[in-house]
Formats: C-alpha cells, structure tokens, sequence
C-alpha cells in the first residue's frame, strides 16, 4: 500500500474480477498496470510464472513503446489497477524518486525471474542486451 | 542518452583483461559499470545471457534492489569500464532526470529480448 496516494485521483482505474483476462499473450502492449488490490497471475507459453500484488507491476515491456503482450495476466483475485502508458510512468517517476525506484526494483525482479528461466530451461544462446 | 559521452574521460576507469571476471553472481554488490571501452559477457548458470558493449550499463540491478549479484559479468575482450557506487546512481536518478528512463529502458528491453528468448 505504499505507493497508494500517488493514485488516489488517477483517472484510469480497471475494476476486474477474479478469472478475468486483463492482457492475453499476442495483445498489443500498450501500458502497463500497476496493482492497487487483488492478485494477479502471469502466464508464460501456459506456465505459470509470477503472481503480482498490492504495489507490484504487470505489463512493464509496454514500456518500450511498441511490441506485443509476452504473456497472459490473469485476475486470481477481484482486484483494482492503474493503467499507465510509458509518457504517465515518465511522469511520475520524475516526481516521485522512490517511485522510480520502486518501479526499478520490480522490473529487475521480474529480469531475475526471467534470467532464471532461461537458464534451467533453455541452451546458451546470447540476447542483446539492448 | 549518451552515458558513453558522460563517462569516457572519467577518472577512475577501471580496466579489464579479456576472460576477467568482473561480478560474480551470488556475492553482494554495491558498484555498477559503465562499459567505456570493449565488451563484457553476461551469464548465469554459465549460460550467456547477454553482451553489453560500449555506453552500456552493467551491474545495476544490484543498486536498484539491494540485493545479491544476479549474473555474472566477464570481459570478453579487454575493457574499461567507469564504476559508480549506490550513492552516485541515486544522485543521477535524482538530478538527472533522463537517467532513470535511461535505466528503465534498459531493464524493458532486456526484459523484452529475454521474453524473445523463450518464445523461440
């Protein structure tokens, strides 16, 4: 609940019930979503691969600007979310540096899980680091 | 943002054989890199992950999240890279504002080609 008050007058809030699709996998990614109550599962190729709450991030490559949702979310629970496009991030994260920082953290996080990911599930082939 | 422009003439440069290792993944971290000059590797599990190049970032994750070294990063040709410790970064993402975007793009796009990496 600690970044609460930064949205408390935000205009795009999304009510969504437990088992709703928030973002399918193919979607075009055009904002992410930051979680003001409930759970949320994300799916990668059917797996199961992290489940965000209260604070946490989901939808974070949109972003880039450009490209396409690389994995379903899935409400587990009712929950409440923010919906911010790259330009509003921008924005608050230049108000607000522990925001900023917070919002870091949970991207290195879901880098971590997804580094973990690769290396127990696939060969060595390199990406570019962008 | 051009952070091989900010740090080509720092001072404190530090430089790198080829094969050296740089950060070890699972020790603690307080300093992140500015690749100035070279190539680094990145890995986990000794599997690559990863090249960062010249004005590429490396070992920031660390800062960001107070946490253990999540990779490893070895000089793949010899290098030089500017080091800046958690004090020096939360002052850049406080003063100036285009470094925290800088960051967050950087993180998006490897989170975006890590994705990739697994679809394919």
């Amino acid at each position: 609940m600690k970044f609460h008050h930064i949205f408390r007058n935000w205009k795009d809030i999304c009510e969504v019930d437990a088992g709703q699709v928030i973002f399918a996998e193919g979607d075009p990614a055009d904002a992410m979503y930051f979680i003001l109550s409930g759970e949320v599962e994300l799916n990668l190729g059917g797996e199961s691969f992290a489940v965000e709450s209260s604070d946490g991030m989901i939808g974070e490559t949109a972003l880039l600007g450009s490209g396409s949702r690389s994995g379903t979310a899935t409400a587990r629970t009712d929950a409440r979310l923010a919906r911010l496009d790259r330009e509003q991030l921008r924005q608050l994260m230049g108000s607000d540096t522990d925001f900023a920082l917070h919002v870091m953290a949970g991207f290195a996080n879901r880098l971590r899980a997804v580094d973990t990911f690769i290396s127990t599930h696939l060969g060595h082939k390199p990406r570019d680091a962008g | 943002m051009d952070l091989l422009e900010i740090f080509k003439d720092f001072d404190a440069l530090e430089r790198f054989p080829a094969g050296a290792t740089i950060i070890e993944e699972g020790a603690e971290g307080n300093v992140m890199y500015v690749v100035v000059e070279g190539e680094v590797n990145v890995s986990l599990k000794g599997k690559i992950l990863a090249i960062s190049k010249q004005g590429e970032i490396v070992g920031e994750m660390a800062l960001i999240s107070s946490d253990l070294r999540s990779a490893t990063v070895t000089a793949k040709t010899d290098c030089r890279l500017a080091p800046i410790d958690q004090a020096s970064f939360e002052s850049m993402l406080r003063h100036v504002p285009d470094f925290s975007m800088h960051v967050m793009n950087v993180l998006a796009s490897r989170l975006q080609h890590a994705y990739e990496m697994i679809e394919h």
